[in-house]
C-alpha cells in the first residue's frame, strides 16, 4: 500500500513544530540546554529523567506516513484550542501537533504546574499562540487534557457549537505469556516504566502473567532487579507526599497479602489471581493467572481505563486484546512509550 | 501450633479482652493485652509476620505494632484461623469494580459483649425498643450488631422471629407503618424507641414522611451510621440530624452518630445523649477503653502532632483473631478524648496523565 501524500500548509506547520521539538531534544542547542535546566523542577523528574524523555520520547523524526496519518486523524477547523492540564511534559508536543494539523490558528493554555515545555517550544519556533484563558467560538475545536473533573468543568463552560475532544487519565498494562515470553521481557517492561517516572497514561503499572505462580514470582524478582539497575542510570525524581502515602498503603497491603520486593528503584508486588493497582513512581504489580481466559476476566473491568497494552509475542493474547480492546494502543514490550506519531496518544474514544 | 491449641490460646485472649472491658479496675493494661494479641497474630498469621518483618521485626510497643491496611481485607483473608472455624464472615460494601473485603470471625462472643457494653453506654441508659433501618444480611457486621441490641436492650430479651421482625428496611424504602407501630409498642411498654439506621435509610424515611412525624416516646434515640456511597441523594450531616430530630420529636442531642467498620470489632459513638455515660460534642466520636485511635501520617504511619489530621489507625482489642492494628484511608483529627471524621484521603493527584489510585484492590 502506498503511503498517503504529505504536503500542504498543515504539513508545513507540523514540520515547524517538529523542528522546534528537535531543538529541545538536542542538548547542544541553547534551548535544549535550558530545557534540561528548568524542566526537572516543574516536572518532578530527575535531570536524567528529563533528558531521557527529551531524547527518547519526544517525537523528533516522524515519518511522512505518520504525519500524513496525523493530519488525516483530524478535520480542518477555523481555530484549535488546547488546554493542557495533567499530562506528561512531552505530551504537549503531540497535543500541539494535532491542533496544528487541524488549523492554522492554534491557541494553547499550558498546564499551571508545568508551563515550561510549551514556552520552550514556542521560543524554538513552534507556530502557536500561548494564552492564559481560552475563548473558543462557534465551529472551533477544543482539545482538553486532564483529570475527569477538569474535563467535565471545561466542557460545560464551552459554547455548544464548539467541538470538544477529551483526553482523560489512563494507564498501561502488560500481558505476558510466561511460557512463550522471550528473554529480556523484564528489561523491556522496565524500559516502559522508567520514562516520566511512570506518570504517563501509556506507562504500565500492572503485569498480568499467564503461567505458574512460581514463574510469576521469578519475573517479579527480575523486575525489581531491573528497576534497581535503571534507577542507577536514571534516578527517579522526588515523590510527592501523596505519592508516598499511596506507596505506604500499597507496600503494606501487598506485604500482608502477597509478595513484595524492591527499594529505591521502585517496588514490585506479586499476587495470584488478584489485581492490585500500584501507585505511580516506578512500581509494578505482577498478577499471575492460570490462563488467557482468566487474564481476560480480570482485565475486562479495567477496559475503560486502559490506554496501552504491552504484549509478549503470544498470538493467543494478541488476538484476544486486538478483538476486544478497540482503541487501545497495543505494542511490543519496550515500545509502549514510543507510539507512532499518528494521532492522539489516547485513542479510546475512537475505538469504544 | 494445632488448631485446638490455637483455639485455646485465642479463647484465653478473648477472655482477657472481655475482662478488661468489663472490669471497673482492670488487672491488665491495654498495652499488655494489645501486645499479647499482636504476638499471637505474628506467630499464627504469615501475612502479619511478613508485615512485622517489613517494619523491623519487633513488637515492643503498641504504637509500633504494624497496622494492617484496610485494603488487605479486600486482597486476602485476614485471620489467624482456618476458614472451617469461621462462624461469620462479614463483608464490606463497596462500589462496583471494587473487591469485597471480608472480616472472618471465629467467635461472636467478644463482638457481642463489646458492642452491647459500649452501645448501652452511648445509646441505651434505659430499656429501649430497638428497630433497624439497616439490611438484615448475615454478612453485614452492622446488622449483626443491631441484632445484639434488639435482643438485649428491651425490658424483655427477645430472639428468633421476634427479632427478625424489627428490621424495617425493604430494598431502599422504610416500612413507615411498622415504624409507627414500633413507636406505639415502645410507649406502651414504657421503653424508649432506639432506631439504628444507615444515613441513606434515614434520608429515605424523611422523604417518605414528608411533613408527618413519628410519635416516638420520650427518651427515644436515633443512631445514624455510615455514609451515602452510591445510594439515594446525599444530605448534609447537620441537615440530616435536624430533620431526624424533627421527624421523631426528639432533641438533636438524641441523634447519636455511630462510627464502625467491617474490619473492626469495636465502635465509636458521639457522646451527646443526655443521661448517657459519656459526654462529648456533636461530630466527635468517642472510643471505648478497648479501642485506641491515633491519627497517623499517611506515609510514615507515625502519629501526627496533636491537632493535625491523619489517617485513622485503630488498635482494637476485639480483633483477637484478625488484625489487632488496622489503618484506614479515613482522615481523622483528635478532639479531646475522641476523634473528628474528616472524610476519605483522596489518592495522589495526578502529576501526569496516569490514572489516580482510588480503589487499589480491583478484582478477586
Amino acid at each position: 500500500m502506498s503511503e498517503p501524500p504529505f504536503d500542504g500548509p498543515a504539513a508545513e506547520r507540523i514540520r515547524r513544530l517538529v523542528s522546534a521539538a528537535r531543538r529541545l531534544a538536542d542538548p547542544s542547542d541553547p534551548i535544549g540546554a535550558r530545557a534540561r535546566e528548568i524542566l526537572p523542577s516543574s516536572t518532578g523528574l530527575s535531570p536524567a529523567g528529563v533528558a531521557l524523555a527529551l531524547e527518547r520520547c519526544l517525537e523528533t523524526a516522524p515519518s511522512d506516513a505518520e504525519l500524513a496519518r496525523l493530519i488525516q486523524s483530524v478535520e480542518p477547523a477555523p481555530a484549535a484550542h488546547v488546554l493542557l492540564s495533567s499530562n506528561v511534559f512531552t505530551g504537549a508536543h503531540r497535543a500541539l501537533a494535532l491542533a496544528l494539523a487541524q488549523s492554522a490558528r492554534v491557541v494553547v493554555r499550558p498546564s499551571r504546574r508545568e508551563p515550561d515545555t510549551v514556552r520552550l517550544l514556542s521560543e524554538a519556533g513552534g507556530p502557536f499562540e500561548i494564552a492564559d484563558e481560552l475563548r473558543p467560538t462557534a465551529g472551533d475545536h477544543l482539545w482538553i487534557y486532564g483529570r475527569d473533573e477538569t474535563l467535565d468543568a471545561v466542557a460545560q463552560e464551552a459554547p455548544e457549537s464548539v467541538v470538544i475532544h477529551r483526553h482523560g487519565s489512563g494507564m498501561g498494562i502488560v500481558l505476558l505469556d510466561l511460557g512463550s515470553a522471550e528473554g529480556g521481557a523484564s528489561a523491556a517492561i522496565v524500559r516502559d516504566v522508567v520514562p516520566f517516572d511512570q506518570r504517563g497514561c501509556l506507562s504500565p503499572r500492572l503485569v498480568l502473567a499467564v503461567g505458574r505462580e512460581t514463574e510469576a514470582r521469578t519475573l517479579a524478582a527480575e523486575l525489581a532487579r531491573e528497576l534497581e539497575q535503571a534507577a542507577r542510570l536514571v534516578p527517579p525524581g522526588p515523590r510527592s507526599a501523596d505519592e508516598l502515602a499511596d506507596l505506604a498503603q500499597y507496600r503494606d497491603t501487598v506485604a500482608y497479602g502477597g509478595e513484595l520486593r524492591g527499594g529505591v528503584g521502585g517496588f514490585v508486588g506479586c499476587t495470584s489471581g488478584v489485581i492490585v493497582i500500584p501507585p505511580v513512581g516506578r512500581n509494578l504489580h505482577v498478577t499471575s493467572v492460570d490462563s488467557v481466559e482468566q487474564a481476560w476476566e480480570l482485565v475486562a473491568p479495567l477496559c475503560r481505563e486502559l490506554t496501552a497494552v504491552g504484549i509478549s509475542s503470544a498470538p493467543r493474547l494478541f488476538e484476544r486484546v486486538e478483538a476486544e480492546l478497540l482503541g487501545v494502543r497495543i505494542c511490543a514490550l519496550g515500545r509502549m512509550q514510543t507510539p507512532p506519531f499518528d494521532g492522539p496518544v489516547d485513542r479510546r474514544d475512537q475505538g469504544r | 501450633m494445632s488448631q485446638p491449641a490455637l483455639v485455646d490460646e485465642s479463647e484465653r485472649l478473648h477472655a482477657r479482652v472481655r475482662a478488661f472491658a468489663l472490669a471497673s479496675e482492670p488487672e491488665e493494661t491495654f498495652d499488655e493485652i494489645a501486645l499479647a494479641i499482636a504476638e499471637f497474630q505474628c506467630a499464627r498469621c504469615p501475612g502479619f509476620r511478613r508485615l512485622v518483618e517489613r517494619h523491623g521485626g519487633a513488637l515492643r510497643a503498641v504504637e509500633k505494632i504494624p497496622a494492617v491496611p484496610s485494603e488487605a481485607f479486600r486482597l486476602t483473608r485476614v485471620a489467624v484461623h482456618e476458614p472451617s472455624l469461621d462462624v461469620a464472615r462479614f463483608e464490606t460494601s463497596g462500589t462496583s469494580g471494587e473487591a469485597t473485603g471480608r472480616h472472618p470471625m471465629r467467635t461472636l462472643e467478644t463482638y457481642r459483649e463489646l458492642s452491647l457494653l459500649h452501645g448501652a453506654r452511648a445509646l441505651a441508659p434505659r430499656p429501649m425498643h430497638v428497630v433497624a433501618l439497616t439490611t438484615s444480611s448475615p454478612s453485614s457486621s452492622l446488622a449483626r450488631m443491631v441484632r445484639f441490641f434488639i435482643e438485649r436492650f428491651g425490658s424483655v430479651e427477645i430472639s428468633g422471629r421476634d427479632a427478625d421482625e424489627r428490621y424495617l428496611l425493604t430494598e431502599n424504602s422504610v416500612d413507615v407503618d411498622r415504624l409507627r407501630r414500633a413507636a406505639s409498642v415502645a410507649a406502651q411498654r414504657g421503653e424508649g424507641l432506639l432506631v439504628a439506621a444507615t444515613a441513606f435509610a434515614l434520608v429515605a424515611l424523611l422523604d417518605a414522611l414528608g411533613t408527618s412525624r413519628i410519635d416516638a416516646p420520650a427518651g427515644s434515640v436515633v443512631m445514624p451510621t455510615g455514609g451515602f456511597k452510591g445510594r439515594t441523594r446525599e444530605v448534609d450531616a447537620v441537615e440530616l440530624r435536624d430533620g431526624v430530630a424533627r421527624a421523631f420529636g426528639i432533641p438533636t442531642t438524641s441523634v447519636v452518630g455511630e462510627y464502625g467498620m467491617t474490619e473492626l470489632t469495636s465502635q465509636l459513638y458521639e457522646g451527646t445523649l443526655e443521661g448517657g455515660e459519656f459526654v462529648g460534642p456533636p461530630d466527635v466520636y468517642l472510643p471505648p477503653r478497648w479501642l485506641r485511635v491515633t491519627p497517623v501520617d499517611p506515609s510514615s504511619l507515625e502519629a501526627v502532632p496533636e491537632g493535625d489530621a491523619g489517617l485513622a489507625r485503630f488498635v482494637d482489642l476485639g480483633n483477637v483473631d484478625s488484625a489487632v492494628a488496622v489503618v484506614t484511608q479515613d482522615l481523622v483529627r483528635r478532639q479531646g478524648e475522641g476523634i473528628e471524621l474528616l472524610g476519605r484521603r483522596p489518592g495522589a493527584p495526578a502529576r501526569g496523565c496516569s490514572l489516580a489510585v482510588e480503589e487499589m484492590v480491583r478484582a478477586r
